[in-house]
């Protein structure tokens, strides 16, 4: 019994570890086509990545805004019906806004931007491969890997920075709004440079790397799975489903693994 | 111009194989591999064009092995050569003028050269009017006639197609037909499959069936 079960445990260790070294490969692979002195297409594939961007990013700009705003405005709201006395509410605000910016910030971009543009990718590239679309391309010498891969990647990476700024500001905001109407602090612009100066560069820094690292991590699942449905339709659902998971699981384990880093 | 040399192949995918095959294209002959089993006739045309992988045997189309190819060298040898799948493997998300503009803009035809280039293209073969319609939206038979004119865009040595009458009617029949007897005046190679052997024959020098094939191994 322990025998079979220590068997499926290590055959399911194998399975994922394989899968991540695939995520890996394929983001090897991408990265590597960006940097690539190829001219070919080089045009045609900065087009299609700037209109990624403005689907992924643009896009989603009033949405992320609004859940950092709403997510900051909640939480401090929260720390100040428990906390009591002035100094104790200026070190609880400085300590979330800190938590938000450095932690939540990036996982819930991430989060965003694959539920957003994510599924969307997967459900694009799984249609494509099933209706011979990707060999369609590469029978006229075209790389997929360049034309498919490289702006959707850049795309959400870029985007994943971006909308992780606009959230960070949005909590910035929300969190000077809220401590003026609970009266914590003066609504005056000094104390709205204080508030900045408790944000350490190297907070701002290690969100938007995280930022990046979830970025990739969320393009690579989502194009590894669209890529996966090959001949059969009916996989898609299940490799869109499978993709979202696992972004959520991925950047979980990498948000804990670079907490415990920096302890 | 390239030839195409089968030497005793066997490939294998869900619900087709072929096993064994043998056959020698010469540069610039018009071959056609008939069979009443079209899955299996394509996976010989695929694995032609490095689509599948091959088990067994070797394929060399125009000078490369296309078994041992790497990706970027089979990349380079697409770019000489035409190769059309049953549904055409057009992108959907774009129109079917697109998709050819797409093809010449890639490999760095300036745009409006490539807009003009295919203008032309599609003016001579009489689908202008329905050119602007998106790829998802196009009747099947338009698809095949458009991947056709992307196949033949580049002007390739070899012309692979699997199936060509698929999906056509007497129209997109005689459009295709129309196509390929204007490569074959350029002197392509070329190598199709179909098990429709009224349409082909007209089309190519010979006529092999693919049991044929493979009795020329054994």
């Amino acid at each position: 019994m322990a025998h079979e079960f220590l068997i499926r445990l290590g055959r399911g260790v194998l399975t994922e570890f394989r899968r991540v070294v695939s995520y890996a490969t394929l983001a090897w692979v991408t990265f590597r086509a960006v940097f690539a002195r190829s001219a070919a297409g080089r045009g045609v594939v900065w087009g299609q990545a700037a209109r990624q961007i403005i689907f992924t990013g643009l896009d989603a700009v009033w949405l992320v805004g609004f859940l950092g705003a709403v997510g900051s405005v909640v939480t401090l709201t929260a720390a100040f019906t428990y906390s009591g006395g002035a100094d104790e509410n200026r070190m609880v605000t400085d300590l979330l806004l800190r938590l938000l910016v450095r932690e939540i910030a990036p996982f819930v971009t991430a989060v965003i931007v694959a539920l957003r543009s994510g599924s969307a990718i997967t459900v694009e590239l799984g249609y494509m491969s099933a209706r011979g679309e990707v060999e369609g391309i590469e029978s006229v010498g075209i790389d997929p890997v360049r034309l498919l891969l490289v702006p959707r990647f850049s795309g959400m990476v870029v985007s994943t920075i971006g909308l992780n700024m606009v959230f960070i500001g949005a909590v910035f905001a929300a969190a000077f709004g809220t401590a003026v109407q609970a009266g914590v602090v003066p609504a005056r612009m000094a104390v709205v440079w204080s508030y900045a100066s408790a944000l350490q560069p190297f907070d701002v820094a290690t969100s938007l790397a995280k930022a990046a690292l979830f970025g990739v991590t969320t393009a690579a699942v989502v194009c590894y799975h669209g890529l996966s449905v090959g001949g059969d339709v009916t996989e898609m659902p299940r490799r869109v489903a499978r993709a979202l998971v696992e972004v959520v699981i991925h950047c979980t384990v990498l948000a804990s693994v670079l907490a415990l880093i920096s302890l | 111009m390239g030839g195409i040399d089968i030497e005793r192949v066997s490939v294998q995918r869900p619900g087709a194989c072929i096993e064994d095959v043998s056959l020698h294209v010469a540069p610039g002959e018009r071959v056609a591999v008939v069979g009443s089993h079209q899955p299996s006739l394509s996976v010989l045309i695929r694995a032609c064009a490095g689509f599948e992988r091959v088990r067994q045997g070797r394929i060399t189309v125009a000078g490369t092995d296309v078994g041992t190819a790497d990706r970027v060298s089979l990349l380079r040898l697409r770019q000489s050569l035409g190769y059309v799948s049953i549904a055409g493997g057009l992108l959907s998300n774009m129109t079917l003028r697109e998709n050819l503009e797409l093809a010449l803009r890639y490999h760095g035809v300036r745009a409006a050269d490539a807009r003009d280039q295919v203008g032309a293209r599609i003016d001579a073969v009489g689908l202008q009017t329905d050119a602007d319609l998106r790829a998802c939206l196009a009747p099947a038979e338009l698809c095949k006639c458009f991947a056709y004119l992307r196949a033949l865009l580049f002007e390739p040595a070899v012309l692979l197609s699997e199936d060509p009458s698929a999906y056509l009617h007497p129209q997109g029949r005689e459009i295709v037909a129309a196509l390929h007897a204007e490569a074959a005046a350029r002197g392509v190679t070329m190598l199709i499959a179909d098990d429709d052997l009224d349409f082909v024959r007209p089309l190519v020098d010979r006529v092999v069936p693919l049991e044929a094939a493979v009795e020329v191994a054994s």
